[in-house]
């Protein structure tokens, strides 16, 4: 039967809960393999080497592929369905109910939401730096679990939290406890005076779990990433993790764990750390140091502390030490062969091999301590080995080796057959993150391959490290006994344990030798009393920083944590299980191929006050409309010279509605007689010049045409001293702007030049004398109390207009004939205000245009053909696609076939704030666009996760008077993959038509990946 | 949302301060009161108050914290009922909740330092509260009776915590904060006379005097009294940077302290400006060390 194999976009998943549906799927009834997970190329690979045929589609679809009986098919779709649709109720949850905020998709909107002191981040590494700068941003501190960050990132991020006086834990930080809350791969310690600064994660579980049996508590564990000492990294975290630690008061010592660091780092940290004033410990591995366990004990020494002494006389420095041991019954048979360390913890397995190297010499690794060292593909190999099966190479399309142990367990089968394995030594660790109860499962592994090497007339000697606390869920004493019955002798110190092995192959090295746990320290407090002698300073050195400035890490280290995650599921359920208030981002990967762009934009440290500056300067806009002129006189137009809404475009490409409109002003103008020799003169071109509308600072709905002769309303900024204009509008129905231009159409317009335009002039102008001019910017926030939107919605706004112009135009000086028409022309016009709130929206974002490093948006306009943005930050640079067509309700026996994409400047209403942006403020509209109330709701509330904050004169009523969703981010866009909402009139794709109905409609994504990509290009310049 | 077949099990973070009775033999516990978001439960003596909070509930010391907010809890009891405290549990009629977690609330450390008139001033006007604290603080820096002067205070005003207690618990608190012999010794003299003095009170009230008197508060009260008194002088090299930094952080804590309770945040600030002005008049204790300086 043929494979079942389908993509579905849109449908993000992380990557842990979708290798637990694959199982779940592969367990169905009737399936012989099934795979579920992002179409990565990665997963591609593996899901075709499956042997299914994979159809071509975005890395961000989800792939779905089961290969089994008909039953077995469907069996496993239905446990995905359900599977997913569980994973997705987490995140969901509450926020089904009409009007509810919709569900947080970045980590700023996740922190803003519940106010979270700390953010845990574990997207895949390429997007990961974006959440994680959310974090800095908003003054909180951010442990990143996602490995893959570039180094570059990684330097940038922690210099911005430094400079934010916050604390990056990470890239690949997998390891953290803040005040007693386990955050990742974490285990249940009392709560105590020791505080760890963490670049590797088993590192610090090991020392906490040693620090536990001595009965000593833990402050905070930080994680600092495992570059973090690093040349490259230059200590940059570790630094901000031990000021930190020195300024908390629960804090007394420090211990500081890493694998090998860079000799200059640490030198440079030692120096630094002299100078906190609290005693601090180095468990740094490297050859010749001590391991972590000769570096607790000597913590302990100077704390005074004993472990498990009998008396207190004997806790001095170089007392001997007794770690917990459970004896099984390979503890005394003596292996004969090499010595095969299978571990899931990187570091641990670094210890074994530093230890093992210098009793047994040379050890063959996947994580080689010299690169003569490494093991080949296989993985095999007589001489002695350790293999860390937690490494990046072996956890491609599988969950680590905590969680899924099954790889380890097949090679525990291999070594046992291999008459070379002299002894076996294994990890295991538990807590928070890992494995709920993993020793059951190990210790089968384990009788089987004694069984095996019995079988074969050989004693298989295994030694397990056990990394844990009695608080660990499932409890150290029973999981070492569960162990020692399957034959093992377990230690808690991985130290002691790789000692026992070595012993156990006949080498002498038991009891411990006490020149090993001396040689780098002396006595415990020797680090602190190191003097100021200068440290050398080849390596880049972070940012010149003031060493109380952990205010925003204090915060954290202070009280009760509330987190942000945006990641995989299981932190959160971790988090909630701990009794953590935990907000969750409903997270999807960006828009393709714009993660660096992301990157580079998003650390721009122009940018937050860049955008800021842009929303006070919209909101701070006004509008006052002063006069209404021709626009020859008004715009300086010339004869043959005609402005269009949209980017630029030539008219050969033009959409049917603009051609129409186009020709309809030309017979207007008198520059053809008919609409064939207008058509025909404008196909040639000569003497007739093209131009956008924004090119002169000037708006038109729909075609947007305006010609020398049309009059303009003309309105001012005076706060930013900009002008704006637009056309007077000519009311529903077979219009110009919307393509139509019948003689009716021109008769019209005719009428509109030779009557109302004197007569609105004369109103303003008399109105202005009067009372000054009218507050359009006042009108706008009114109509959005009275259920307007500003874009498909004026009919408040008219009204009001209205009641502002009427004793003007009453008492101009024309026909009462004349005025009687003028005045029921437009009150009976319901967008009568379209073409003021227009100009008032482009004076709004004309004043927050050309800031430099603002990724505002300050134009969307289309033409029929293209749609076009432009940036604040980039100039009068155009960003285009293709137009999409509205969606929505149509006029008459008019249908989808008949719409032309969309059309008009009229977008100024959402780039400002307004309009599809405020459709909560006028539920009735969904009568005319389409959708349903709760959809109006919903698209306001969706637009706050795109705009960088909230206008303060707009409102919406029923979200409590807040503001409406102001000043669109490009980097929001291209995060959350949200288009502007737009709500739209419809024009007949025919020249002539009119208009054909009102929708829904959005910009094409290009433009925002478009303008990204110039700002990031900015950003370099 | 909960289950209407049995209840649900809610894991909760829980305060040291009320651990012993959650973690004891079962016990039928009396309901004190029951809002929006929290419920509290006496604890078998007048002093004893458990408080069980929704995650955006005021993040009081004695509290069994849960991770959801008020909006996706429905409590089931009203006060007056009882309900069963122990064995790691609290048992409600719709809601079972399991301490999952030690919960680390937070709490006033002392700081080497002398508070200066020019800190207190930085909190709001005290008004008579910040004359009866400044007396009461003097009194027991001087090493005079309390009685009087405390008496005053314990249960005297309106509310769940009467404003005496909220000023009293500011003043144990910024006691707490000073790191000087005569703040030590004052905190301990004040201790022994409020606490046999809590009967006069509600139950909750001495409850949080209680916390208050080992330096436990809330969260923002414990940042405030921190970015109060601790500011600057103890580290030297300290640079303008942070100092702006603080600055900028004191305007929302002071705000969100002063919106707790209906005058409770505002009491409680009377108490920590009345006993500042009067802690200002110490001398720089000759044997109190640089921070850090015991460690060498």
């Amino acid at each position: 039967m043929p494979d079942h194999v389908e993509r579905r976009t849109g449908s993000y998943v992380d990557s842990v809960s979708l290798m637990q549906v694959s199982r779940a799927a592969a367990g169905a009834p009737g399936v012989d393999a099934a795979q579920v997970a992002m179409a990565t190329e990665l997963n591609l690979d593996v899901i075709r080497g499956m042997g299914f045929d994979v159809p071509e589609g975005s890395p961000n679809d989800l792939l779905v592929a089961v290969r089994g009986s008909d039953e077995g098919i469907a069996a496993a779709l239905a446990v995905v369905a359900e599977e997913l649709t569980r994973r997705r109720g987490a995140t969901g949850g509450l926020g089904a109910g009409l009007g509810a905020a919709p569900a947080p998709r970045t980590t700023a909107a996740a922190i803003t939401a519940v106010g979270a002191d700390l953010a845990l981040v574990s997207v895949p590494g390429a997007h990961a730096v974006a959440e994680a700068l959310d974090a800095i941003t908003a003054g909180v501190s951010v442990m990143v679990f996602s490995d893959n960050v570039p180094v570059e990132d990684e330097v940038a991020l922690k210099d911005a939290a430094a400079r934010a006086g916050v604390l990056v834990m990470g890239p690949d930080c997998g390891t953290a406890v803040v005040g007693g809350v386990a955050l990742g791969f974490a285990n249940v310690v009392q709560p105590g005076s020791v505080g760890i600064v963490a670049a590797s994660g088993t590192g610090a579980q090991q020392v906490m779990a040693l620090l536990d049996a001595a009965g000593v508590g833990v402050s905070h564990c930080l994680g600092v990433g495992g570059r973090d000492l690093s040349s490259a990294v230059g200590g940059r975290s570790t630094r901000q993790a031990l000021g930190a630690l020195a300024a908390d008061p629960v804090t007394e010592r420090i211990v500081v764990v890493s694998k090998p660091p860079a000799p200059e780092v640490l030198a440079e940290l030692e120096s630094y750390a002299a100078g906190l004033g609290k005693p601090v410990q180095w468990a740094t591995l490297g050859a010749g140091r001590p391991d972590l366990t000769a570096a607790v004990e000597a913590l302990l020494a100077a704390a005074g502390t004993g472990v498990g002494a009998d008396d207190g006389a004997g806790d001095g420095p170089g007392a001997q030490r007794v770690w917990p041991e459970w004896a099984g019954a390979s503890s005394d048979e003596i292996g004969e062969g090499s010595l095969r360390g299978l571990f899931c913890g990187g570091t641990l397995a670094d210890e074994a091999m530093l230890i093992a190297a210098e009793y047994l010499g040379d050890v063959r690794s996947n994580i080689p301590l010299r690169p003569n060292l490494a093991l080949g593909p296989g993985l095999r190999d007589s001489g002695h080995v350790v293999i860390d099966f937690g490494d990046d190479s072996m956890t491609q399309g599988r969950a680590h080796p905590m969680i899924d142990p099954s790889l380890r367990l097949e090679r525990i089968a291999v070594e046992a057959a291999d008459p070379t394995c002299g002894v076996l030594l294994l990890d295991l660790v538990l807590g928070h993150g890992a494995h709920p109860d993993p020793a059951p499962e190990l210790a089968a592994a384990i009788t089987a391959a004694r069984e095996t090497a019995a079988a074969a007339g050989r004693d298989l000697p295994v030694v397990v490290s056990l990394t844990g606390t009695s608080g660990d869920p499932p409890g150290l004493e029973r999981s070492a006994e569960t162990l020692a019955d399957a034959g093992a002798t377990v230690l808690l110190s991985n130290a002691d344990a790789t000692r026992h092995a070595i012993h156990l192959l006949g080498r002498r090295t038991w009891p411990l030798e006490s020149g090993t746990g001396g040689t780098a320290y002396g006595s415990g407090d020797a680090r602190t009393a190191v003097g100021t002698d200068a440290a050398p300073r080849s390596h880049p050195q972070p940012p010149p920083q003031s060493r109380e400035q952990f205010v925003g890490v204090q915060t954290l280290l202070s009280s009760e944590i509330v987190v942000a995650t945006a990641g995989a599921g299981l932190f959160a359920d971790s988090l909630r299980a701990q009794a953590v208030s935990v907000s969750e981002v409903d997270w999807q990967p960006p828009m393709p191929g714009t993660e660096r762009d992301l990157a580079v934009v998003l650390a721009d440290d122009r940018r937050a006050a860049a955008n800021a500056e842009a929303l006070r300067r919209m909101t701070a806009a006004g509008a006052d409309l002063v006069d209404v002129r021709p626009a020859r006189d008004a715009l300086g137009l010339e004869v043959g010279t005609f402005l269009h809404a949209g980017p630029p475009i030539e008219f050969a490409r033009a959409s049917g509605p603009l051609k129409g409109a186009l020709m309809g002003a030309m017979l207007l103008e008198g520059l053809a007689d008919t609409a064939e020799e207008a058509e025909a003169k404008l196909e040639k071109g000569d003497g007739i010049t093209l131009e956008p509308c924004h090119h002169r600072d000037a708006v038109g709905p729909m075609a947007g045409v305006i010609s020398p002769s049309m009059w303009v309303y003309e309105l001012r900024d005076e706060v930013h001293d900009n002008t704006s204009w637009c056309s007077l509008n000519e009311g529903l129905g077979k219009v110009l702007r919307y393509g139509a231009y019948g003689p009716e159409v021109i008769e019209r317009l005719r009428w509109m030049n030779a009557v109302l335009g004197p007569i609105l002039q004369q109103a303003v102008r008399a109105r202005v004398d009067a009372s000054g001019p009218v507050d359009v910017k006042a009108i706008i926030a009114q109509m959005l109390q009275m259920g307007d939107e500003g874009h498909n919605r004026n009919r408040a706004g008219s009204l009001m207009l209205l009641r502002e112009l009427l004793p003007t135009m009453i008492t101009a000086d024309a026909s009462s004939t004349d005025i009687a028409e003028a005045v029921r022309f437009s009150g009976a016009n319901e967008h009568f205000f379209l073409n003021l709130g227009m100009p008032a929206c482009k004076l709004s974002t004309l004043a927050a245009h050309g800031i430099p490093g603002s990724s505002v948006v300050t134009t969307m306009a289309r033409n029929g053909t293209d749609f076009g943005i432009r940036v604040s930050g980039t100039g009068d640079a155009w960003f285009t696609g293709p137009a999409n067509t509205p969606e929505g309700l149509f006029l008459g026996s008019y249908g989808p076939d008949d719409a032309n994409p969309d059309i008009g400047d009229s977008a100024i209403t959402e780039t400002a704030g307004i309009g599809g942006f405020a459709m909560a403020a006028a539920p009735a509209i969904v009568k005319f666009v389409g959708g349903d109330v709760p959809f109006a709701l919903r698209a306001t509330q969706t637009m706050y996760a795109i705009t960088v904050g909230e206008h303060t004169a707009h409102q919406v009523p029923i979200l409590e008077f807040r503001g409406t969703p102001t000043g669109i981010d490009v980097t929001a866009v291209v995060r959350t993959g949200i288009l502007p909402q737009i709500n739209t009139g419809m024009a007949g794709r025919v020249a002539g038509t009119g208009q054909v109905g009102a929708g829904l409609v959005t910009p094409p994504a290009e433009c925002f990946t478009a303008a990204l990509a110039a700002l990031a290009e900015a950003t370099h310049g | 949302m909960g289950g209407v077949h049995g209840s649900e099990l809610v894991g909760a973070a829980v305060s040291p301060l009320v651990a012993g009775a959650v973690a004891g033999a079962p016990t039928a516990r009396r309901v004190l009161g029951v809002f929006d978001t929290c419920v509290y439960v006496e604890l078998g003596a007048h002093d004893r108050v458990l408080a069980l909070l929704a995650a955006d509930a005021l993040h009081l010391p004695i509290g069994l914290r849960l991770a959801r907010p008020s909006s996706a809890l429905r409590w089931g009891v009203e006060p007056g009922d009882d309900i069963v405290v122990g064995a790691g549990r609290l048992v409600l009629p719709s809601l079972e909740v399991v301490a999952s977690r030690l919960a680390r609330p937070s709490r006033v450390h002392a700081a080497p330092r002398v508070p200066t008139v020019a800190d207190a001033e930085l909190l709001p006007d005290p008004g008579v509260l910040g004359e009866l604290t400044f007396h009461l603080t003097v009194t027991a820096l001087a090493g005079r009776p309390l009685a009087d002067a405390v008496l005053g205070l314990v249960g005297a005003g309106r509310g769940l915590t009467p404003s005496g207690d909220d000023a009293l618990c500011g003043v144990l608190l910024a006691l707490a904060s000073v790191g000087h012999p005569d703040a030590a010794r004052a905190l301990a003299a004040l201790r022994a006379q409020v606490l046999p003095a809590l009967g006069r009170t509600t139950s909750l009230s001495a409850a949080l005097v209680l916390a208050a008197a080992s330096g436990y508060a809330v969260p923002d009260v414990v940042r405030l009294v921190t970015l109060t008194v601790h500011p600057g002088a103890h580290q030297t090299a300290r640079a303008d940077l942070t100092a702006r930094a603080d600055r900028t952080a004191y305007g929302p804590v002071l705000e969100r302290v002063l919106a707790i309770g209906h005058s409770s945040g505002r009491d409680l600030l009377a108490g920590v400006s009345g006993a500042l002005r009067a802690l200002a008049v110490l001398e720089p204790h000759p044997t109190t060390p640089p921070e850090g300086a015991h460690r060498a």
